[in-house]
């Protein structure tokens, strides 16, 4: 009996094997190129919305290149998981010791009027799903502030970090405050390196002039922008969190680009 | 095939307590704890274990852990690890005892987003435990072999008995994975709280 038990044992052991419990280092970024000219959101990996036909359309004006641009709405009545949001996501886009750059081009509709904060990108940490981890823990006892977030508020742009895994208020300036025009196109441009020490970066350019301060060296503005190693993944839209929208605000999107140099995210 | 492995691995686990309360001349204690901080974070994670001791010299026990509960059932992520141990050494004050058992680890999240796959691992054990009056102290090592690198695990853990049938024990888990011949490894760290009862 025991031979027969070692000897179902020790092969079934051997063919069940898995890998270490490890994120890989240094995985490429899938590139990921979107002008919105076929008016399809079939590229994005996951919308978060509560209509898409009146949250996410297509419009011939205002477009920053080519003909056709995003219209992304966000009504007090758009509250989507656990906040108020118009959001499409990408996943695969930053990984573990790896670097991508990032690029878009917004436009602050001139009738937007809202005094409290708006998301206009983010990189959203994961679960680290190979050491068991999921979204869904009871009770919740991880938060999910966004390790790096563009927000807008009040008329300016400002680039922040996220010093917590727990709480959403403990951010912190990357960039001083930038007045934004309503009724016109920026580009935003940013550069990456992911890590979970603070070796790693963000350099960001808008309308292809540095916003991020710089370090004596280059403009680099280096912390901790992982959690864990399992990555982030990228969202842009309007985010309020738990902040109901006073007004119906539109924000248009173009040219949303990722890839490995400057060039290939230019509109 | 490896389902089939996870299959015959849990039924190995029924056996061995099975044959274990059949054949026991000790003690078993049941025990669970709560945790846990894990690097940087709170995550919520329950463990229970069992353990008895078959004809002296024998340890068996099993421990399942819920990942992303406290409330033990968890429809996302599970590890049970059986394991069979030998004492090697018997003083009036420490014992020593070495064994081996299996990591099962179950991974029921789908998301594309991450790669966890369910699988399971042998795993070899050595735990010395340290006794003095009320106070128990053990830490075992625990190596895992992976098909592409390894694991190890130290587990120190305190416990002080307060009653002839109760302990509290507090335990911190300090994990090394590494994968062969690449410069990628990993620290894991996670606390836990708990109590044990004596049941036989």
């Amino acid at each position: 009996m025991k031979k027969l038990v070692f000897f179902l044992f020790a092969p079934l052991l051997f063919l069940s094997c898995g890998k270490v419990p490890i994120n890989e280092k240094g995985k490429p970024i899938h590139p990921f190129n979107d002008g919105f000219e076929n008016k399809s959101l079939s590229l994005y990996d996951l919308l978060l919305v509560s209509d898409s036909s009146i949250n996410t359309t297509f419009v011939s004006f205002p477009t920053r290149s080519g003909n056709i641009a995003l219209k992304t709405v966000l009504r007090p009545s758009d509250f989507v998981y656990n906040g108020y949001r118009t959001e499409l996501a990408i996943y695969n886009s930053s990984f573990y010791q790896s670097e991508a750059y990032y690029g878009f081009s917004f436009y602050i509709d001139s009738n937007y009027q809202d005094q409290s904060y708006t998301l206009l990108c983010q990189w959203q940490d994961l679960p680290d799903y190979l050491q068991g981890e999921s979204w869904t823990s009871t009770p919740v006892l991880h938060g999910s502030p966004p390790p790096l977030l563009l927000h807008y508020v009040d008329g300016k742009l400002e680039l922040k970090g996220n010093e917590s895994t727990m709480q959403s208020d403990k951010t912190f300036a990357i960039s001083p405050s930038i007045p934004i025009e309503k009724g016109k196109w920026y580009d935003f441009t940013t550069h990456i390196y992911w890590d979970d020490t603070d070796k790693g970066y963000i350099e960001a350019w808008l309308n292809k002039e540095y916003i991020t301060p710089s370090n004596g060296l280059d403009y680099k503005f280096y912390k901790r922008n992982l959690f864990n190693r399992s990555g982030n993944y990228f969202k842009f839209g309007q985010y309020h969190g738990g902040i109901k929208p006073t007004h119906s605000n539109i924000v248009y999107f173009d040219e949303v680009k990722i890839g490995s140099t400057f060039q290939s995210v230019q509109p | 095939m490896i389902k089939f492995s996870l299959f015959i691995q849990l039924l190995l686990c029924v056996f061995s307590i099975c044959y274990s309360q059949e054949n026991q001349l000790g003690k078993s204690t049941m025990s669970t704890d709560f945790g846990s901080y894990r690097n940087r974070y709170l995550y919520p994670i329950t463990n229970l274990k069992y353990t008895t001791s078959i004809k002296n010299d024998w340890l068996v026990s099993v421990r399942v852990r819920s990942y992303g509960t406290l409330f033990y059932f968890s429809k996302t992520a599970y590890d049970i690890t059986p394991m069979i141990e030998y004492k090697v050494i018997d003083r009036q004050t420490w014992k020593l005892y070495t064994g081996i058992g299996s990591d099962v680890r179950l991974r029921f999240e789908k998301d594309i987003r991450g790669t966890q796959e369910s699988s399971v691992e042998p795993m070899l054990s050595i735990s010395p435990y340290f006794y003095k009056k009320q106070w128990v102290f053990n830490s075992p090592l625990w190596t895992r072999i992976y098909s592409n690198g390894i694991g190890l695990t130290i587990l120190p853990e305190i416990k002080y008995q307060f009653h002839p049938s109760w302990c509290v024990y507090g335990r911190y888990e300090l994990s090394y994975f590494t994968v062969y011949r690449t410069d990628n490894s990993q620290f894991q760290r996670d606390c836990f709280i708990g109590i044990q009862r004596r049941i036989k």
